[in-house]
């Protein structure tokens, strides 16, 4: 597909194309700040309708409860996914079921007002979904920035591991040295040039939503330590963290050895790092000349 | 004694010289069977998991670990029993029915 663009419902190069049915009004964008990027690839396709939303015929995948909703499968193993947010006022169901893997979706809603609702979420799950579906990508959980030569620094983190923090103190104190692309989801998608990151709609605390991208040149995981230490990570251990931010399409196994694939070209393929850091204005300026030394040597 | 062999449903790959197991979640009957997890084997998981591509039990798994470590009886039983349990309820391993 050639180069268009940017498209407020586009994430890292896919369009959300939302179509109506029963009246259902689709939403006309992601977050209220995010422009979108350019778009390379192929649409994702969204129905709307209005129709029962309970799971029938669907067989439960998870016992615990995940972002958003309970995951089930169909009878063809493609994935459908009933929210559960009973913290909402006025809260109903809604049902995720897929058309086409990677492509194409359906939203029900038990009413028509219900489609604007929770679209946050459904978007960045159905993104998630459909990145390592249609073998193009993943979302991980992570924060990540440009240096000032373009080079991707990807920072993946559990919940607490201080991901927004540390994009807010770049943010605020790193100048043009470093642009953020994002503090809590970045895409890394799989290009001929290598692999690239790119800034999502679907930030934390620090608020960053940058629709820029860049190749990935680093993986650097943050901790909470005294001083500022920025020192190179065995590759196993990088591994080992890596995983714990990565959502992996576990039923479906080409979309998973597809997810491992990628999993492993950035753990051998680009050199990690940890940085321990306690949150203060000097700590995003020793990152970020630290790790261009890092790169420019080789070390 | 019960034996357990590799499922099917595994997807795994070297990566860094570590071998990481993904069980495949399936439509299974088995409800206590659910999943969304890897595994990042161990020394002793890698020498359990190459085992169990035969037919095995907590036994002869048990006897692997105590001749390749220098570990105890117990410990390794502890060991085998403790991997055995988490494979199983993942679905990364299945029971064999006795012929």
């Amino acid at each position: 597909m050639s180069e268009t663009a940017p498209n407020r419902l586009t994430v890292a190069g896919i369009p959300f194309v939302h179509e109506s049915c029963d009246g259902v009004q689709p939403p006309d964008r992601i977050t209220s700040t995010w422009e979108g990027s350019r778009v390379t690839d192929a649409p994702i396709h969204v129905y709307h309708s209005v129709g029962d939303t309970s799971p029938v015929g669907l067989r439960r995948l998870y016992d615990a409860a995940i972002p958003l909703g309970d995951y089930y499968l169909d009878d063809a193993d493609d994935v459908a996914i009933r929210s559960r947010v009973t913290q909402m006022p006025g809260y109903r169901p809604q049902l995720l079921r897929t058309r086409r893997r990677g492509f194409d979706y359906t939203m029900r809603y038990e009413h028509p007002d219900d489609s604007l609702r929770l679209q946050w979420g459904w978007h960045r799950t159905i993104f998630m979904l459909a990145l390592p579906l249609r073998a193009r990508g993943l979302t991980i959980h992570a924060a990540g920035f440009l240096l000032a030569g373009g080079e991707g620094v990807l920072c993946p983190g559990i919940s607490g591991a201080g991901k927004s923090t540390l994009a807010a103190l770049l943010q605020k104190h790193s100048g043009a040295r470093a642009r953020v692309l994002g503090d809590d989801r970045i895409a890394v998608t799989a290009e001929p040039s290598g692999l690239h990151m790119w800034g999502t709609p679907w930030h934390s605390s620090a608020g960053t939503a940058l629709a820029e991208d860049g190749a990935v040149r680093a993986l650097v995981f943050v901790a909470h330590g005294d001083g500022e230490c920025l020192a190179r990570l065995d590759p196993g251990v990088a591994l080992r963290r890596l995983l714990r931010t990565v959502g992996l399409p576990v039923w479906d196994r080409t979309a998973t050895a597809f997810a491992l694939s990628l999993v492993e070209e950035l753990i051998v393929g680009i050199p990690s790092f940890e940085f321990t850091y306690t949150p203060a204005a000097g700590a995003a300026l020793t990152l970020v000349d630290g790790l261009r030394l890092a790169l420019a040597t080789g070390r | 004694m019960a034996r357990f062999v590799r499922s099917p449903d595994v997807v795994a790959r070297r990566i860094a010289g570590e071998l990481v197991l993904v069980p495949i979640a399936t439509r299974t009957e088995n409800a206590s069977r659910r999943t969304a997890n890897f595994y990042v084997l161990n020394g002793t998981g890698e020498l359990l998991w190459a085992t169990l591509e035969e037919p095995a039990n907590i036994d002869e798994l048990t006897r692997q670990l105590t001749q390749k470590y220098q570990i105890s009886e117990d410990v390794a039983r502890g060991d085998v029993e403790q991997f055995l349990s988490a494979l199983e309820r993942c679905g990364a391993i299945n029971p064999v029915e006795p012929t």
